[in-house]
């Protein structure tokens, strides 16, 4: 018998406060593409891509229908574009991120994730290739994300490929300045990648992922927020509490969605991202849940602790909910697209210093921030050294997608709309680090990697 | 299958019985219904039971259509979510 309680609190969740998936993305191998010539791996990419998710967009539809939860995004991650590509005779890659945002196009897909290279120990001719094509590849796409993963806490810090990903940064805020420097939004540097990441820009398809799979990946910021609202003024236990068992139900209604979707398609589920994703919308802001829990605007002292409990309690709940936990999965800390972020930032209280600290324990890392265009590439590598750093040292994923708008200087605000928001340009810390960037060589890996 | 059909809006006369004519015309059957008045709006849950998926889909999209002229705010969902979201 169903609670009528229940029914309308789940209803208000929807309604309300937000709930909704935020992406089932579809994992598709390429391995079976790859050729020698470049014309023919491309055609086999877009028949293959067309054809396993023909039905994505549709299924995706009918199910949100039944089930009366909106599905924001339709995805697609593929294997790494290095991988498939290097067999062949091309000397630029741009030509298979084409062929995969025509794929995306033709089935009404949001976002391609997977123009990526895997570069923590080191480059092979592909990796570099794909590496410096990414600037001309995100200038002429629409829907593509790419991905380099510098470090891991197995392998260590490419710190060559840290040097050369904050010219890459640089080069493509550059070609798509007329744009904001869009670009740059769609491209990523990790450390410990996941290969069964469903958000993007980060998504790929790992070489040790099934040939097609099913990811899902939960948003629900707004509901966390109204839960607390709840327990003003109690305990942290409480507050743990309540978020557990509020993840609980919203993974729960996202696993089951995905289940719905991954039997439709005849594809296996893959895994379940326990994250909480914010939108610029008001009310469904992971910042203003830190407000909530109780400190008074987002960056302040207090705001690293209060983090570290929300993204706890979210994988407790969220773990005992779900049948296979993975991707990210926990509570996303990203500027432009969370509305309580930007206040923080335009009032001052948040920095780039503050967000660093709290990588350390949120799901990913510097995310969606913008920052002045004439910051230079070594500064932007410095960022992502030390972000590098933290993940392999922490034994997580950290990541750096930082905007070097073209242009703009600290104060401006850049537009790139839809989910991806609004960013107030952020001030950096300019002082010079080149010498440390031009070292070159690797980071090697902490002694705690060694574990066998 | 079973879906649960939330009903909010204005209390009026006759509010439940055009909404169960739709759902007769539509050859479904009500196995459930609680209602009350919340904060001064009716308010109710029905459970249904179709015996094709199609017949779920015919009827949300006629809900989904009517909702407006009815003044009504009506939402149907698989009752599978709630199963999921409050059980272990």
């Amino acid at each position: 018998m169903i609670s009528f309680e229940n029914v309308l609190e789940a209803q208000n969740m929807v309604e309300k406060e937000k709930l909704d998936i935020r992406t089932i993305t579809m994992g598709i191998s390429l391995l079976d593409c790859i050729d020698s010539d470049s014309d023919k791996a491309c055609e086999k990419i877009y028949k293959k891509i067309t054809k396993e998710a023909q039905n994505l967009v549709a299924i995706a539809d009918k199910v949100s229908r039944a089930y009366g939860i909106p599905i924001i995004n339709k995805r697609i991650s593929v294997t790494p574009i290095a991988i498939i590509a290097q067999a062949s005779e091309a000397k630029n890659y741009t030509k298979y991120a084409k062929v995969l945002d025509k794929a995306a196009k033709e089935l009404n897909i949001d976002f391609i994730g997977g123009f990526s290279a895997l570069v923590e120990k080191g480059f092979t001719k592909g990796d570099r290739i794909l590496i410096d094509s990414i600037p001309e590849a995100l200038a002429e796409t629409d829907r593509i994300c790419a991905s380099i993963n510098v470090g891991s806490t197995k392998a260590g810090i490419n710190m060559d490929a840290v040097k050369t990903m904050g010219e890459i940064i640089i080069k493509t805020a550059e070609l798509t300045k007329d744009n904001e420097s869009i670009g740059c939004a769609k491209l990523v540097v990790f450390t410990n990648a996941v290969s069964d990441n469903p958000f993007m820009a980060g998504a790929f398809l790992g070489v040790e992922e099934a040939e097609t799979v099913i990811n899902v990946g939960i948003s629900g910021p707004g509901v966390v927020k109204s839960a607390l609202e709840k327990v003003k003024g109690q305990s942290f236990d409480e507050v743990s509490e309540v978020i557990k068992k509020t993840t609980f139900k919203i993974t729960r209604a996202g696993q089951m969605i995905a289940k719905e979707i991954a039997k439709a398609m005849d594809v296996k589920l893959g895994i379940v991202d326990l994250s909480l994703a914010p939108t610029p919308a008001v009310g469904d802001s992971v910042a203003r849940i830190l407000e909530e829990i109780g400190v008074s605007v987002a960056g302040t002292h207090g705001t690293t602790a209060a983090l570290a409990l929300l993204n706890d309690a979210v994988k407790k709940g969220g773990v005992m909910a779900a049948e296979h936990v993975g991707g990210l999965s926990g509570a996303f800390i990203p500027v432009s697209e969370d509305e309580g972020m930007i206040a923080a930032v335009q009032s001052g209280a948040m920095t780039i210093e503050k967000l660093e600290a709290m990588t350390c324990v949120c799901s990913v890392g510097l995310d969606m921030i913008a920052i002045p265009g004439e910051t230079p590439a070594t500064v932007i590598s410095g960022m992502i050294a030390d972000e590098m750093a933290i993940g392999m040292i922490n034994q997580k994923t950290t990541a750096v997608r930082v905007i070097p708008a073209f242009g703009k200087k600290v104060g401006d605000v850049v537009h790139f709309g839809g989910l991806l928001g609004t960013a107030p340009v952020m001030a950096v810390n300019t002082n010079d680090c080149q010498n440390f960037i031009n070292r070159g060589g690797r980071i090697p890996a902490p002694i705690h990697s060694f574990k066998n | 299958m079973k879906a649960v059909l939330t009903v909010v809006g204005k209390d009026r006369v006759g509010i439940i019985a055009q909404i169960a004519n739709l759902i007769a015309e539509n050859n479904s059957n009500i196995v459930n219904v609680e209602q009350t008045i919340m904060n001064d709006n009716f308010t109710m849950m029905m459970e249904i039971e179709f015996e094709t998926e199609e017949d779920f889909y015919n009827l949300e999209e006629k809900f989904r259509k009517k909702s407006s002229a009815l003044k009504l705010n009506i939402k149907m969902y698989n009752e599978d979510l709630f199963n999921n979201m409050y059980s272990l």
